[in-house]
């Protein structure tokens, strides 16, 4: 009995499993693509905090 | 396009739904009037020759082209080589004096098996009422077919698609007419109905996108982007449940400026990111750029679009770092 429960059990989190999102294993190829990203500035969507930095380490110190 | 525990994507929403089953259609959603859409604008008033939906006028033969505004649409539009404001169009007909939409319709339908979702993508021609199409998008267009195509001839396709059950085509084979994917059904349609063929518009060339297609399995050099469906044809009304008319006009602005940058050398990581359970989400600088155009246009009232676009630009800059591909270009070239 208790050994057909969890068969339902198993069945049922593999069933709600293939229909999340994470389900879909994307393989080592794809993944370095759709979840890497560039650090700026190659990356066209990132601010390069380079040149802010730089303006903020040039202020001089307050009096 | 598409709720746990089915997701669905329509047209070419699917390869959004792919990675990701994505797109939750919502449930049902019930119009009130169109004045409680914060856009609702209708650029041609009804004639005889029209039926009239919430001043609407509507006629069997009409694209609809919508947009959701999400991580998904923007992945679809990253994809293929021209910008399109638009990720999914359909045809409208009358029945029973009840304007309806048949559009392709992919589903992700459960698997054990793993590998790449477009093998498990079942789904195809349905037919959905204009009034609950309209409450799951965010954003619409209606157009009038293009000049000398015969709406009730395009409608006639769309029944018969219907009834012989056309399958959706998760892989965007347009040589094989018995599968379809979304503008490619609308487009046939329209074909059906006298109007010249669509064009189609190369895959991106962008390395990241090459790596996703071929995982997935698809092959096809082109896709008919939603944009080339509408060419030629004349708008009939603007839709938004959501937003105002300047941040329509920001939003597409936005999304133009994401294709713009997204050059062959990008990752599609940089503007988008996969987890296993939000799916499809946008990188947190690219999602603080959408959010302040979308803020900032709801303060533009009376700005021409073409202010609006350069504004969208500016913020950009500004959230994203300058962007200039001439001067990277020579960059580059000096290199």
């Amino acid at each position: 009995m208790r050994l057909r429960s969890l068969s339902i059990a198993v069945l049922g989190a593999a069933l709600c499993t293939s229909v999340l999102p994470g389900c879909i294993h994307l393989p080592a190829k794809v993944a370095a693509v759709v979840n890497q990203s560039d650090p700026a500035p190659a990356n066209n969507f990132r601010r390069d905090p380079a040149p802010h930095q730089a303006a903020a380490n040039a202020k001089p110190a307050a009096p | 396009m598409p709720s746990l525990p089915l997701r669905s994507a329509a047209g070419l929403g699917l390869l959004a739904a792919l990675l990701l089953a994505g797109l939750a259609l919502g449930g049902c959603a019930s119009l009130g009037t169109g004045s409680s859409f914060p856009t609702w604008q209708i650029d041609r008033q009804p004639d005889n020759s029209t039926a009239v939906f919430q001043g609407i006028p509507v006629h069997t033969g009409q694209i609809v082209a919508s947009e959701q505004g999400s991580a998904q649409s923007i992945f679809l539009a990253l994809l293929v080589s021209d910008n399109s404001p638009w990720v999914h169009t359909g045809i409208i007909a009358i029945e029973d004096g009840v304007p309806v939409v048949y559009e392709a319709n992919g589903q992700i339908r459960p698997s054990l098996t793993g590998g790449p979702p477009t093998r498990n993508v079942g789904g195809g021609l349905r037919r959905v009422t204009l009034e609950s199409f309209l409450g799951k998008q965010r954003f619409v267009a209606i157009y009038d077919p293009p000049p000398g195509a015969d709406g009730e001839r395009i409608g006639r396709f769309a029944r018969d698609s219907l009834k012989a059950g056309l399958p959706f085509d998760s892989f965007f084979d347009r040589s094989d007419p018995s599968k379809v994917y979304c503008s490619e059904f609308t487009a046939l349609a329209l074909e059906a109905g006298g109007a010249a063929p669509r064009r189609s518009s190369p895959v991106n060339p962008n390395q990241s996108v090459a790596v996703v297609m071929d995982w997935l399995g698809i092959t096809t050099p082109d896709i008919i982007p939603a944009g080339a469906v509408i060419e030629g044809a004349t708008r009939v009304a603007l839709i938004s449940r959501r937003d105002t008319l300047p941040q329509v006009e920001a939003y597409f602005d936005a999304k133009a400026e994401l294709h713009r940058r997204f050059t062959p050398d990008q990752k599609l990581g940089n503007v988008l990111h996969f987890s296993t359970f939000s799916g499809l989400t946008f990188q947190p600088e690219v999602l603080e750029f959408l959010r302040a155009a979308n803020e900032a246009a709801a303060g533009w009232t009376d700005v021409p679009p073409d202010e609006i676009g350069k504004r969208v630009r500016a913020l950009a800059a500004e959230r994203l770092g300058p962007f200039d591909p001439l001067r990277l270009a020579n960059a580059a070239h000096a290199r």
